[in-house]
């Protein structure tokens, strides 16, 4: 095999003492990064730019997807831990992660994360090296016909699985698309629902929701808890192992398995990527467990679909960028950018004008992937000492956490009112029982969702036909509705069931 | 604490120092006597702070007697920017890098500052604007599309990266000097450059208005075809030095999509001279000729007089455009 050859000289290049050094240091700052939440991956890169300008282009780009996939890790810790997922890819993560932290089991949540997101990593890598051109013509087969029904279908799964019944499920996404549509149309510049806030032409950022819903929202339950007498002013500190049980391990194996595949195939596609990768395998696990009662209630199944799919969608990621040259996440378009300050064009002949350089990134991106393993996991035990402190100093430093976080986004009050805002939202929908979690996915979707809807329908001149006639679009939507079909008439067949048991029983 | 404080001022006072050593030859002018804070009007990595760092490096390279600050402020389409912009009136220590957002966003009813709320200083750069289709596309030139429209305005389906642009105008504006109903002409935006890309080729869209370089990135794999450029004269890059321009098509449209600095409104006429004749000069050096072949985009230097001009005219140019088809009243 040609490319393997490649790699190899690859590895060759990325195990020279500066280039090891970068990655280690990248690594570092990636994972320091995704815990913050604010400071996202796309930002810290573009503030390396001035630094990585005095290094030579591997060396640059080595830290620069090491940052990358720090940052990855970095988002499972805070989400895990905190209820504060670091980035929008680790909101599926916070779900069962943090509850698996107030049973006392942080430890294994952050350890199968780690793992999970290790084995995505690699084998996402692996596929790039052999599956690469024939994923890129695949992902150009996605044209605003099928994003639309690709994505209709995540949220009528989303709708379907997020847990309680089907029509809070379905409220929770409208308010998601709702907030979705704030800020400039694309398709014709003008600014919707912005009430003369500048900083709203932008549309709401979705940091600022994460955090405010999840985070904020998580520490006005826990006073509530905490007035009402319950048990949760104790500590969340650890109760046993530090390291997941052999059945824990063995729940673990089916959904990194089918993680990684379901992220690396996510990730290709321009735009989904990672937050789609996380909900899928999130959804796929849900529907083929045993006891779908348990996702959401401290599930590690849960925990291990989110993490390895959405590391492997960024791996998957690097496919449409390094063949095609076409950036397919913000993190991916600042490192491009980087390139031309280089000299170096990135476009479709980069593979075969850079070989040398393409492969040894490629290659450090394994080794980064596997000093962050070796950094996560001794540290679990480190982290998980947050959870010791005692709530009362917690919660507030949360708040704190948020807050700063938010203004960091994009130094501006806006966005920690927002969080505040969203904080109140979140303790409501929790009062009322609307999973946040739609919410969230329906808001990171909605605003493309909106727009491949209005561009397919310009493009085919107003004729939805074409969802029907496109073969992608066409599955997406059958696999769609049979979801919510299947799961809005289970409370029907339920109680058919019921009455048939009753029938036989003495009425009372 | 204070050691650091005091470093800080023996550092200034050093620089002070040399610099008005540096200038004890020419005029009284004292300018600039501190750091100027350089704000990209965009986010850090895309083409503004790109254009912003890169003026910074020549500046170092050059050993220009000025010091920059680079700040971000994105958001807001860049309305963010322009409001900082007008806060800091008549203080000569700001500059702004930006591009015609400076007029379209006030014409869109975005803002209420326009051009007079800003003292231009130069215009720096340039890209000019492509047609591209997909390699086996049965366009063969930018005319097919045109008569193809002209039959039918239906008939073909143009993408472009947002509305307004001068992607958007560099397909409105020939198609109007050629007398074809734009009103009826299927035009649809793609966020980023990437994503329109990406369906030109995967067959979704026919032509995508973009800008050269991104389009010659494509050209040169052979994976798609240029047909036009929207600059005054032939371009000399490999993928585009057989192509011809709008006025070689019989059509008069030139579109620029240029990047500049601006001053705050009321800036001194000492600032503004010292920056005519600074970046006179920089112009002209090898340093900044290297960095735009690197970044591919084209000189366009325009002093402050000759930039002010410009931008108005350019204004009232693509006022009947935006008034007809994006069409939004003023706040």
């Amino acid at each position: 095999m040609e490319n393997l050859q490649l790699l190899l000289h690859g590895f060759e290049g990325a195990l020279s003492f500066a280039n090891l050094t970068s990655a280690v240091l990248g690594a570092l700052l990636g994972t320091i990064v995704g815990v913050l939440p604010g400071l996202g991956p796309a930002a810290t890169l573009a503030l390396l730019i001035p630094v990585a300008f005095s290094m030579r282009p591997d060396t640059a780009l080595i830290m620069m997807t090491a940052v990358y996939a720090g940052s990855m890790y970095g988002g499972s810790l805070t989400s895990v831990l905190l209820r504060v997922p670091g980035e929008a890819a680790s909101v599926m993560t916070a779900l069962d992660g943090f509850e698996m932290a107030k049973q006392g089991r942080a430890g294994s949540a952050l350890a199968i994360s780690a793992i999970g997101s290790w084995i995505g990593g690699v084998v996402a890598l692996g596929g790039i090296v052999f599956l690469a051109p024939p994923l890129a013509e695949f992902a150009l087969k996605f044209g605003p016909t099928e994003y639309f029904a690709v994505m209709l279908a995540a949220l009528m799964l989303s709708a379907a699985m997020m847990g309680g019944s089907i029509v809070k499920s379905a409220i929770a996404i409208c308010l998601g698309l709702m907030i979705s549509t704030v800020g400039t149309d694309l398709q014709t510049g003008v600014p919707r629902f912005t009430m003369g806030v500048t900083e709203l032409l932008d549309g709401v950022e979705f940091l600022s929701v994460i955090v405010g819903i999840f985070g904020v929202g998580e520490v006005l339950w826990y006073f509530r808890e905490i007035r009402q007498g319950g048990a949760s002013a104790e500590r969340l500190a650890l109760k046993g192992r530090l390291w997941p049980s052999k059945q824990e391990f063995r729940d673990s194996a089916g959904p990194i398995g089918r993680g990684t595949v379901i992220g690396f195939l996510a990730g290709v596609l321009p735009g989904a990527g990672p937050i789609m990768a996380s909900v899928i395998s999130y959804m796929t696990e849900k529907r083929l467990s045993r006891h779908p009662e348990r996702f959401g209630q401290g599930a590690i199944e849960g925990v291990a679909a989110a993490e390895t799919s959405n590391n492997a969608a960024s791996a998957g990621a690097m496919i449409p960028t390094l063949t095609l040259g076409i950036p397919a996440t913000g993190t991916t378009a600042v490192m491009m950018g980087a390139l031309m300050m280089w000299g170096i064009r990135p476009g479709p002949m980069l593979f075969t004008e850079q070989a040398d350089l393409v492969w040894t990134v490629l290659a450090s991106m394994l080794i980064s992937n596997v000093i962050l393993l070796i950094l996560n996991l001794p540290l679990i035990g480190m982290f998980v000492k947050i959870l010791d402190i005692s709530p009362k100093f917690l919660m507030p430093a949360i708040i704190a956490l948020a807050v700063v976080g938010a203004y960091a986004t994009n130094n501006s009050m806006i966005d920690v009112y927002l969080v505040i805002l969203f904080g109140v939202v979140g303790y409501f929908m929790r009062l009322i029982g609307l999973p946040p979690a739609a919410l969230v996915l329906a808001l990171v979707l909605g605003d493309r969702f909106e727009q491949s809807l209005r561009q397919s329908m310009q493009l085919s001149g107003g004729h939805p036909v074409v969802f029907l006639t496109s073969p992608i679009s066409a599955v997406a939507l059958a696999v769609g509705l049979f979801a919510v079909v299947w799961d809005a008439t289970k409370g029907y067949r339920n109680k058919k069931k019921a009455a048939k048991a009753a029938a036989h029983e003495p009425a009372a | 604490m204070k050691l650091a404080r005091w470093i800080a001022l023996l550092a200034v006072v050093a620089i002070a120092v040399s610099a008005l050593a540096g200038c004890a030859g020419a005029k009284s002018s004292k300018y600039p006597a501190k750091s100027i804070e350089l704000v990209a009007a965009g986010s850090p990595g895309g083409g503004l702070d790109t254009a912003a760092r890169v003026l910074d490096d020549v500046v170092k390279k050059e050993k220009v007697n000025a010091n920059f600050v680079i700040t971000n402020k994105e958001g807001g389409g860049g309305n963010v920017a322009r409001s900082y912009l007008v806060e800091k009136k008549g203080d000569d220590y700001v500059l702004i890098y930006e591009s015609n957002r400076v007029w379209l966003n006030n014409l869109m009813g975005t803002t209420q500052y326009s051009i007079e709320d800003t003292t231009p200083i130069a215009r720096t750069t340039t890209e000019f604007e492509a047609w591209a289709v997909k390699a086996d596309s049965k366009y063969k030139t930018a005319q097919d599309i045109i008569d193809a429209v002209k039959k039918d305005p239906a008939s073909v389906t143009f993408g472009v990266g947002t509305i307004p642009s001068d992607d958007q105008f560099n397909i409105l504006r020939p198609l109007m000097a050629k007398g074809v109903d734009v009103s009826k002409v299927k035009l649809t935006a793609f966020r980023s450059g990437g994503d329109l890309m990406t369906n030109l080729l995967g067959g979704h869209v026919d032509v995508i208005s973009t800008s050269v370089s991104e389009a010659a990135a494509q050209a040169e794999a052979g994976k798609a075809r240029i047909l036009t450029v929207s600059s005054d004269k032939r371009l000399t890059g490999k993928a585009v030095k057989d192509t011809p321009t709008w006025k070689e098509l019989g059509i008069d449209v030139v579109i620029s999509h240029w990047r500049g600095l601006f001053g705050p409104p009321g800036m001194s006429a000492a600032a503004v001279k010292y920056w005519d004749d600074t970046l006179g000069k920089l112009v002209k050096t090898k340093s900044w000729t290297d960095a735009l072949a690197k970044m591919e985009q084209e000189d366009a230097y325009l002093n402050s007089a000759a930039f002010k001009d410009y931008l108005l005219k350019e204004r009232e140019a693509n006022k009947p455009i935006i008034e007809k088809f994006v069409g939004q009243k003023k706040p």
